[in-house]
């Protein structure tokens, strides 16, 4: 058995109670100093709430005394930015929150994105688009030239796409494949019609995980004019590819033309032959019946099942045959 | 036992009864928030085939519906006719082709004197003597029709609105935003709410003013759909006009909004002058 002298015992215990003690008094100063925080923040936000209201509106410019003048009050001047922005709509609103932040907040962004912590950086990149702080479009190229976190890479290319559309394609076409499928997507989404176009224009530069969610966006868009260009995409070799176009066509709800619904019926990937069995359903009658007596027998369940609807239609064509041979 | 009932013969209104007939549906004009159209007719020239003054007002019982008064009003070549749930819109248009019947039969012209009643105040005596002057400007200018004004406009009504919103700013926003409407003969009472619970349980709906009730459809403790079917559940539901605030823009939440009860549908982020456009309408259209 180990023996240690009771004076270590007992110094090691008082070094741990004065360790914790040390830690409570750090704990109730940080609660202290952030209810205090607080508590300025909701007196900013009394005092100014009405002011606020009527600056957005646009009746009266932004007086002086709505400048913050410390972290709490940029906090209830985020907060009133936050619930406006998410809540109410209009262009001179929004330029009227860029232009304060553009004048009184890019300051304190401007530290934030030099900090070394993550989630300050992060959070500053948030408002920045959120507000629309261009004035800090330089900082955000500057920071996006280092090695920083793909939460971080997200919100740098929707900061450039909102403040500099012009040759974001070409300054992002490969970056795309550093953000996640989901990202992609809402970043192709918020891209105005003519950024939009040049991606789809230049598809076959873009990373594959781009290219899939790019087609995705298509068929959620549901805009017809893109059927061609769709149509050209199930030529493609890639696999992956043509069957997210072939879902997109699916997704516009239109009676798909039947050169694609030809294809898509013979093809030998069964998830084709299995949009091909859903986009039937919007045929007439007898029509679906003459593609619905190819699949009926296709070796994929999932194929035959999505044709169930068509069942007694296809055994009583069936019955009609045999009667007609005798 | 026969339960039958027969619709008693209508007649001409008596000067002792049409006072209270008046007073009837002016009562009826404040509840209804629906305005009564006070007419007085006057014959003019030779009763040309025959008919006399009397037959004259028995013509229009007969022409009137079922829900308006006609009365004698006591001066000779005048007769009167109470419109409830008319504006003078309706009271020109009846004119017009009541005009027409009688100049088809070749009998007497016509002239006219139209009063919208709105306001409590407005008794029947000066109802008359108004619509009496407009007689006389009518004859004047030689005009068919006088529409005339009591001066009184509606009686200043309170409505009371209750905004739901989990998020304080906002609320106070949408609070500010309808303190800031001016709408004729309206006096709003706003008060905000953070959860449908603190509504339900405030007392506040327990009144007979109109109700105008804005809420967002998610809401902490009681959601908006469940605070819209306990509204819908009350009485005196019909008080309530409800505005839903939503972040949902599909057709199935919209249809399922529509069939619960609410009156319009806002899906955010909205304008605010969009917004502002929408409450006028819906509080416009409390007086009809």
């Amino acid at each position: 058995m180990i023996g240690l002298p009771v004076g270590w015992v007992l110094g090691g215990v008082a070094f741990l109670l004065g360790l914790l003690l040390l830690l409570t008094v750090y704990l109730f100063i940080a609660r202290a100093a952030e209810e205090k925080r607080a508590r300025r923040a909701s007196a900013y936000l009394e005092r100014h709430a009405a002011a606020w209201f009527r600056h957005l509106r646009g009746f009266e410019p932004a007086g002086n005394e709505l400048a913050p003048q410390d972290r709490a009050e940029v906090s209830a001047v985020e907060e009133v930015f936050r619930s406006y922005l998410n809540n109410l709509a209009g262009e001179g609103m929004q330029n009227r929150i860029r232009e304060f932040s553009n004048r009184h907040l890019a300051g304190f962004y401007r530290k934030k994105l030099k900090s070394r912590n993550w989630s300050d950086r992060l959070n500053a990149l948030y408002r920045i688009h959120d507000f629309g702080i261009d004035a800090l479009a330089e900082d955000c190229r500057a920071l996006a030239r280092r090695e920083v976190s793909q939460e971080e890479r997200f919100q740098l290319l929707l900061i450039d796409l909102a403040f500099r559309p012009d040759g974001f394609v070409d300054r992002n076409i490969r970056l795309n494949g550093n953000i996640s499928e989901v990202e992609n997507k809402e970043l192709l989404f918020r891209m105005p019609e003519a950024v939009f176009d040049e991606a789809a224009s230049r598809l076959d530069e873009l990373e594959k995980d781009t290219q899939y969610a790019l087609v995705d966006v298509l068929g959620m868009k549901q805009d017809l004019a893109r059927l061609p260009f769709l149509e050209k995409l199930l030529g493609s070799t890639d696999q992956e590819l043509r069957i997210r176009a072939l879902r997109a066509v699916d997704a516009l709800g239109i009676r798909t033309p039947d050169g694609i619904l030809r294809r898509a019926v013979d093809s030998p990937v069964w998830q084709e032959r299995f949009i091909a069995a859903r986009m039937i359903r919007r045929l007439p009658e007898s029509e679906a019946l003459r593609y619905a007596e190819k699949l009926a027998g296709d070796e994929s369940w999932l194929v035959r099942e999505e044709l169930r609807g068509l069942g007694p239609a296809l055994e009583r064509r069936q019955l009609e045959k045999e009667a007609a041979l005798g | 036992m026969d339960h039958s009932v027969e619709h008693a013969p209508r007649e001409l209104l008596g000067s002792g009864q049409v006072g209270y007939v008046f007073d009837l549906l002016k009562a009826n004009v404040v509840r209804s928030r629906r305005t009564m159209a006070f007419v007085l007719i006057g014959f003019e020239g030779e009763f040309e085939a025959g008919e006399t003054e009397d037959q004259i007002c028995a013509r229009l019982v007969k022409s009137v519906r079922m829900t308006d008064a006609v009365f004698s009003a006591a001066l000779p070549g005048e007769c009167g006719l109470l419109m409830p749930q008319s504006g003078k819109e309706e009271a020109a248009a009846f004119l017009r082709r009541f005009s027409k019947e009688l100049r088809s039969a070749g009998t007497t012209e016509i002239r006219a004197a139209v009063l919208e009643v709105q306001h409590p105040g407005l008794s029947f005596e000066q109802s008359l003597d108004l619509a009496r002057g407009g007689l006389v400007e009518a004859a004047a200018s030689g005009e068919t029709v006088a529409f005339v004004d009591a001066g009184l406009g509606r009686r200043t009504e309170t409505v009371k609105v209750s905004v739901l919103d989990p998020d304080p700013l906002f609320r106070e926003a949408l609070s500010m935003s309808i303190g800031s409407l001016r709408v004729p003969s309206v006096e709003l009472d706003v008060r905000t709410f953070g959860d449908g619970l603190d509504l339900l349980e405030s007392g506040w709906t327990a009144s007979w003013h109109p109700h105008l009730v804005i809420l967002n459809d998610v809401l902490p403790k009681q959601n908006g759909l469940d605070v819209l079917h306990a509204l819908r559940q009350m009485p005196n539901e019909q008080k309530f006009t409800v505005l839903m605030m939503t972040r949902r823009n599909s057709e199935e939440d919209m249809i399922y909004a529509y069939e619960s009860g609410t009156d319009e549908y806002l899906v955010k982020p909205f304008n605010l002058r969009l917004f502002e456009a929408q409450v006028k309408r819906l509080l416009a259209r409390l007086w009809s």
